[in-house]
């Protein structure tokens, strides 16, 4: 065997060795792109395990609600549907919640855009014209439809925080595609 | 007592050498050997399969007892192999010579592997081990498929030895006659990563799996990726061996230009692409592009490359076929826009969309999302359903008979070969083995393939010629050219002649051996019989005074 694999490489011409410098570049081009798009691709599932913890988080707030236990940030708390137009209850807005969730000292502090760390780590929407959008967490506001699959619209940064709505939380992921992690109810 | 015992041993070798026969003998054609070596590679992929899904928390987590299954049962199929090996060492001709045969086996590189790979879980029932290093110890397993390879890897380096190094490349990725098993072995490991790569793209899609398999995914691409191109760029190397391709420049682009090469390109395109250019344009459809390596198999698959030579053989009557439904498609969509747009202008807004209608009605889909209500209309798409159902099947049926013609062409092929082959009226191992490999493209079933064999024979009056031979008073002759016993046995003359031949075969032998090596070999009684030591001592010292008379 070990004379045979000798006599393999017997007589190589320089086209030969040429051809082998390609071959191993090529490898090593793949091994580059490839450690790459792993490494895009761990961040995004460190990504998604902090969505998951934000989708936690939303979905522990009625529980809080009803037990009458204080929110954090207090932004974020919702007002029920009936106390919307009561003028002396204050209506929270979204801008106001997320932007208290990620902001320093925020349960969320740490979670940041990690495919583009001077990117927002929300946005609302997922845009491939705007490339530091990659990485950031869309939150979509889900409308029921009971005729067919729920109505999607962009949580507009105005949108009122009642009791009972429906958010989607998505991930846009290294090719702008939107990774699905979860949904909650106000 | 001693009569048992010898009844007992000589049931002992019976049964060795009826497993050793059956499992482990290259040489017979039908025993288990190939099924039994298939079996055990399939188990080493598929524990490398699941030493990778162990990692994988989502899978393994909820399939713990799955997994330990699976490896108890590769144990025992492992340790079953080791022992069968081991027991049949004394009839394996590679240890039968040693003075204790199974040592000889347990000390061999192989064994010493198998080993390795079992005996790491029998020392971790007596003793406190780290599971985790006796998990990493399964990928000893992976060496096993050397036992496969090694020979294959020799075999081919020995047919390929005088040529160059770009032939060697040529050789391997394409089949020629030094190819030998090493070539079958690179098809199914690129045959293999095809079907996975296209799993694992098929699978990315579905979102459940996606979302905890991506990075998984990721690593799969990099290593397929790894593979094609470094295949794809063996190809291309090596194009100027093959005659059609001559030119190191010339050859190589329009062997890049070829169907095959394109899809082999397309395969492995969009991973470049779309690391390099994803900045700047969107390139997300090319990740649907990885499926393309599907096509990589149409290389594989004989039927595939029937069929595109009956495409490329009947395309002047198809190209007429379509034609035909072409201009039926624009009349009866000009004819729909007429009568119905002014009816429908929603629905029938432009010549366009009535194209779309009448493609829908002539093909017999009938979605129905747009459909005519007008008199006229209607009439027009009672004659289009009927029509449609005539032309639409014509393509059909030229291509089903073109098909059906290529298959009976390349049966009488092989017929022409067949009679070529019996034209000395024996088929040898070698053309037998030929044929065997054309049946299997031509996908006949052994039954098909022995009854196209007795035709060409009876055609070729093979069978009669034995016959009237036998008649005759002339020797007789099997298929695999030697005189059959039972036939001789009926022909004293012929079997003093055929004594005759084979004496003169010996002396031929002797003189063109060297005598001494001979003598030496003759001295040893360990290496022949009485009667054959002094039936060699006899030719040798024949041998001797001939020359010594020349002298």
């Amino acid at each position: 065997m070990g004379k045979n694999i000798q006599s393999l490489f017997r007589g190589m011409r320089v086209s030969d060795f040429f051809f082998l410098w390609v071959l191993f570049a090529n490898l090593l081009l793949v091994a580059y792109l490839g450690i790459g798009n792993y490494q895009n691709g761990a961040k995004v599932a460190t990504s998604q395990d902090n969505g998951e913890e934000i989708v936690a988080w939303f979905s522990s707030l009625a529980a809080k609600l009803e037990a009458n236990e204080p929110i954090e940030p207090a932004a974020c708390k919702p007002v029920d549907e009936e106390n919307k137009f009561t003028k002396d209850v204050k209506v929270n807005h979204w801008k106001n919640c997320v932007e208290a969730l990620f902001a320093a000292k925020g349960p969320f502090e740490s979670y940041s855009n990690l495919l583009h760390p001077d990117g927002p780590a929300y946005s609302s929407k997922c845009n491939k014209k705007d490339l530091v959008t990659s990485g950031s967490f869309i939150f979509e506001k889900l409308t029921i439809n009971p005729a067919g699959p729920p109505g999607i619209s962009p949580m507009e940064p105005g949108e009122k925080l009642i009791s009972g709505l429906n958010i989607r939380l998505s991930l846009c992921d290294t090719g702008y595609y939107l990774v699905k992690i979860g949904e909650f109810k106000l | 007592m001693s009569l048992q015992s010898l009844s007992l041993g000589s049931l002992n070798l019976r049964i060795r050498k009826r497993v050793f026969n059956l499992f482990f003998n290259h040489r017979i054609k039908k025993n288990y050997c190939d099924q039994f070596e298939h079996f055990i590679t399939y188990m080493i992929v598929l524990n490398m399969a699941g030493l990778v899904l162990e990692h994988i928390p989502v899978i393994y987590e909820t399939r713990e007892h799955l997994f330990h299954i699976f490896d108890v049962f590769s144990l025992v199929v492992f340790s079953v192999e080791y022992a069968l090996r081991l027991y049949v060492a004394p009839e394996d001709p590679a240890f039968s010579s040693a003075k204790y045969p199974r040592l000889a086996y347990c000390k061999s590189p192989f064994a010493l592997i198998d080993l390795a790979s079992i005996l790491p879980f029998y020392l971790g029932a007596f003793f406190d081990a780290d599971l985790r290093v006796l998990r990493a110890l399964r990928l000893l397993r992976l060496f096993k498929l050397f036992r496969a390879l090694a020979p294959a890897v020799n075999e081919f380096l020995e047919l390929n030895k005088d040529k160059s190094y770009r032939y060697k490349i040529y050789a391997l990725v394409n089949e020629t006659p030094t190819s030998g098993n090493l070539h079958h072995i690179f098809d199914m490991f690129i045959v293999t990563w095809v079907i996975l790569s296209v799993l694992a793209v098929i699978f990315e899609s579905v979102h459940s799996i996606n979302y905890y398999l991506h990075s998984e995914f990721i690593i799969l691409d990099g290593i397929a990726v790894a593979i094609f191109s470094t295949e794809y760029l063996m190809r291309i190397y090596s194009s100027p061996e093959d005659p059609k391709y001559k030119g190191w420049l010339l050859g190589r682009l329009r062997s890049a230009s070829r169907p095959t090469s394109i899809i082999d390109l397309l395969a492995i395109l969009p991973f470049y692409l779309e690391a390099v250019l994803h900045h700047l344009f969107d390139l997300r459809f090319l990740r649907v592009f990885r499926l393309m390596r599907l096509l990589k198999l149409a290389r594989y698959s004989g039927a595939t490359q029937s069929l595109f030579i009956v495409i490329k053989r009947e395309w002047p009557v198809m190209k007429a076929a379509v034609f035909i439904m072409l201009l039926l498609v624009m009349l009866a969509a000009c004819l729909g826009y007429l009568f119905e747009h002014e009816a429908q202008p929603d629905k029938f807004e432009n010549i366009p969309q009535a194209i779309y209608w009448s493609v829908v009605t002539l093909a017999s889909v009938g979605y129905g999302d747009i459909s005519p209500i007008t008199p006229a209309g209607r009439a027009i798409t009672i004659v289009l359903a009927l029509l449609g159902i005539g032309i639409f099947a014509i393509p059909a049926a030229i291509l089903s008979s073109a098909l059906s013609d290529q298959l009976r062409i390349e049966r009488e092929s092989m017929m022409t070969e067949l009679y070529t082959m019996l034209e000395d009226g024996v088929i040898s191992a070698d053309e037998q083995e030929l044929i065997e490999a054309e049946a299997k493209r031509l996908h006949l079933s052994q039954g098909e393939l022995t009854r196209l064999l007795e035709k060409a024979k009876v055609e070729m009056g093979v069978d009669h010629a034995h016959e009237k031979d036998a008649k005759g008073g002339k020797p007789g002759k099997a298929n695999t050219g030697e005189m059959s016993l039972e036939f001789l046995s009926k022909h004293p003359e012929l079997a003093a002649e055929q004594l005759k031949i084979t004496i003169s075969k010996l002396q031929q032998i002797v003189s063109v051996s060297d005598r001494q090596e001979l003598s030496k070999f003759v001295e040893n009684p360990d290496n022949v019989t009485a009667l054959q030591s002094s039936l060699l001592k006899l030719l040798l010292q024949h041998d001797g005074d001939k020359s010594k008379n020349k002298g």
